[in-house]
């Protein structure tokens, strides 16, 4: 038996190693194309779609870190979107002194607080439980948009968001990045709605990189394995010493903080909030995503966000007129997609694809180990 | 000196029912104990209490002194008690490595985790199988498994709750072989088992319970012996009792 073992060290060392690192190179490729990416794309349209769908991967990769890798599933994602998007927009109008950046801010606190307060009474709560306190709060919020309405707008929502471009940080960032990869002659000639949409595709696109990246980097860390175990079986995970109220209220924070992030960019790009960003639905869309690209992953939530998010406001409303008559079309026909993904992907579509990729293990997650299951 | 396990008068009721009823006993350091008895004696409840994954109704638990009633189960592992789990509860879609990996990152062990994992995995002979996925192990790795996790907490005193069940002889012995080891480095045992003569083997004390109450503890030989132990396994003699005993 200790023969076997000492013999058997070297190579089930290195090889435990690779389960660990997901593949960098592969990686890095997706930012560093899109960064490019409007170089050779001249269509707008399709670039403003691509800047939605890339706050989408925020929204995904933040609902991942507490869903997928801590297993209290979320139903009311929106809750954290729209409470950043809100409070960056109530800044607008009522201290529009106050820089974007700071607005922002503000807007990640208070979805951080957000989660707090929805974190600490659902400790408890699990499966089914946790879906419907987490969707009732999500609720709520909308509920109170209507009982604030002259603060909040009910329906209407609130105009006049102060754009990116106005941003102290995020015009300059986004207009150089604009002028670096497209040439400041280029950038120059747009008319001032084109630059827009270049601006705010740079800065979604580096907000993106951050907060996936820093999300990456913790879920394929050793606190990311933590997160992971307590997704497997919380009872042994308390047996191998986790402190589980820790580590699950730390989940909710950061998942929350990263959610209200992304809401209120998303708002400082559109330039409006509304009802969207509180709903079911777009709760439900998340979900859909992670689902589709492979919840537990970061990075497979990231990669559907694109596929869906695109698909859903670009390529079908050009592949039948169906699509654009009732938009409402779309969603079932992804919860239908998704049905058939679960089906023949149970673990989403992306890590098996990346499996592939990049041979056996390497891009796997922390956990990693689902990518070799056999199942 | 303080021994380093004591139970108090310990009692857990449910309800009605009383599982464990002023259940006292110490463990010393080093010690190997079997702590025996029918299904429904309340050996799981006792052991829950001890891990801190139940709060017994009266009475005290104390590791070398200090109560560890008021502890969170983290803290409880992190003062030095650990456990298996009867129906084993591996991390299944982490490979065996991660799996012994999560306590020595919640420990906060200096340097490579990995390394030390590894270690750990070579202790309880399942080094070979590092980076398979847990839930590809056989039930008798799984309770490896389930032991590498225990002992990659640190602890001073380990429990084990029937790591023999669902076994073959085959792999009871092997798995015997690991847990001998463990005592031969001075890890300080509490075993629930069912399987006695597997059990008898490797314990140099037995605590045998009946309806919630310790009814004979001592010597392995001197406590199988005991009339009252011999009724409370149905009138048969203990060898017997072996072959019909596991669940």
């Amino acid at each position: 038996m200790t023969d076997t073992a000492a013999h058997a060290k070297p190579s089930a060392g290195s090889r435990a190693k690779r389960f660990l690192k997901p593949n960098v190179v592969l990686l890095a490729l997706i930012p560093l194309f899109l960064l490019y990416l409007p170089r050779f794309v001249e269509n707008t349209t399709l670039l403003q779609a691509i800047s939605v769908a890339t706050i989408f991967v925020m929204f995904a990769a933040s609902w991942d870190i507490l869903s997928g890798y801590t297993g209290q599933v979320s139903f009311g994602h929106a809750a954290f979107i729209g409470t950043g998007a809100y409070t960056v927009a109530l800044f607008s109008k009522y201290e529009p002194g106050v820089s974007n950046e700071l607005a922002l801010l503000a807007g990640v606190l208070v979805a951080a607080l957000l989660g707090v307060a929805i974190g600490v009474p659902c400790l408890r709560l699990k499966g089914p439980y946790l879906a419907l306190a987490t969707l009732s709060v999500a609720g709520a919020l909308v509920q109170i948009t209507f009982i604030y309405k002259e603060q909040l707008g009910g329906e209407d929502g609130i105009a006049g968001v102060k754009n990116v471009q106005d941003g102290a940080v995020t015009g300059p960032l986004g207009e150089g990045l604009s002028k670096l990869v497209l040439g400041p002659l280029t950038f120059g000639g747009k008319s001032p709605f084109d630059q827009y949409i270049y601006v705010s595709y740079f800065v979604a696109l580096l907000a993106m990189v951050l907060v996936v990246g820093g999300l990456m980097l913790l879920g394929y860390g050793k606190r990311g394995l933590v997160l992971r175990s307590i997704q497997q079986d919380e009872a042994a995970a308390e047996a191998a010493g986790v402190p589980l109220t820790r580590y699950k209220l730390a989940a909710f924070v950061l998942s929350a903080a990263c959610a209200g992030f992304a809401g209120g960019l998303y708002a400082q790009i559109r330039g409006t909030v509304a009802l969207d960003l509180l709903s079911v639905d777009l709760s439900l869309l998340i979900i859909i995503i992670a689902a589709f690209g492979g919840a537990g992953s970061i990075i497979g939530p990231a990669i559907g966000a694109y596929a869906v998010i695109l698909l859903q406001n670009y390529y079908l409303d050009r592949a039948s007129d169906v699509f654009v008559e009732h938009p409402e079309l779309k969603i079932g026909s992804f919860a239908l997609l998704l049905i058939v993904v679960l089906i023949v992907a149970p673990r989403g579509l992306v890590p098996p694809l990346l499996q592939r990729l990049s041979g056996r293990g390497s891009p796997s997650r922390a956990a990693g180990a689902a990518l070799t299951e056999s199942a | 000196m303080t021994a380093l396990l004591e139970a108090e008068a310990v009692t857990r009721r449910f309800g009605g029912l009383t599982a464990v009823n002023e259940v006292s006993f110490t463990v010393e350091q080093g010690a190997a104990v079997g702590l025996i008895g029918a299904n429904g004696a309340g050996k799981t409840t006792l052991f829950n209490c001890l891990t801190g994954f139940d709060k017994p109704t009266s009475g005290d638990v104390r590791l070398r002194g200090k109560s560890l009633l008021k502890l969170p189960r983290h803290k409880v592992v992190g003062s030095g008690v650990a456990r298996t789990f009867q129906i084993v509860k591996p991390f299944p879609d982490l490979p065996v490595l991660a799996n012994v990996m999560v306590p020595l990152i919640v420990r906060r062990t200096k340097g490579d985790v990995k390394a030390e994992a590894l270690k750990v995995l070579q202790r309880v002979g399942l080094a070979h199988r590092a980076a398979s996925p847990s839930s590809q192990l056989s039930e008798g790795d799984l309770k490896r498994l389930e032991m590498a996790r225990a002992l990659a907490t640190g602890p001073e005193l380990l429990l084990l709750d029937e790591p023999f069940a669902g076994l073959s002889t085959n792999e009871i012995g092997v798995l015997s072989e690991t847990i001998n080891q463990l005592k031969a480095d001075g890890v300080t045992l509490v075993i629930v088992e069912h399987k006695i003569g597997s059990l008898l083997a490797l314990v140099d004390r037995v605590i045998a319970m009946d309806q919630g109450r310790v009814i004979a503890d001592g010597e392995p030989e001197a406590v199988m012996r005991d009339p009252a132990v011999v009724r409370a396994y149905l009138g048969g003699d203990p060898e017997a009792q072996e072959e019909a005993g596991h669940e």
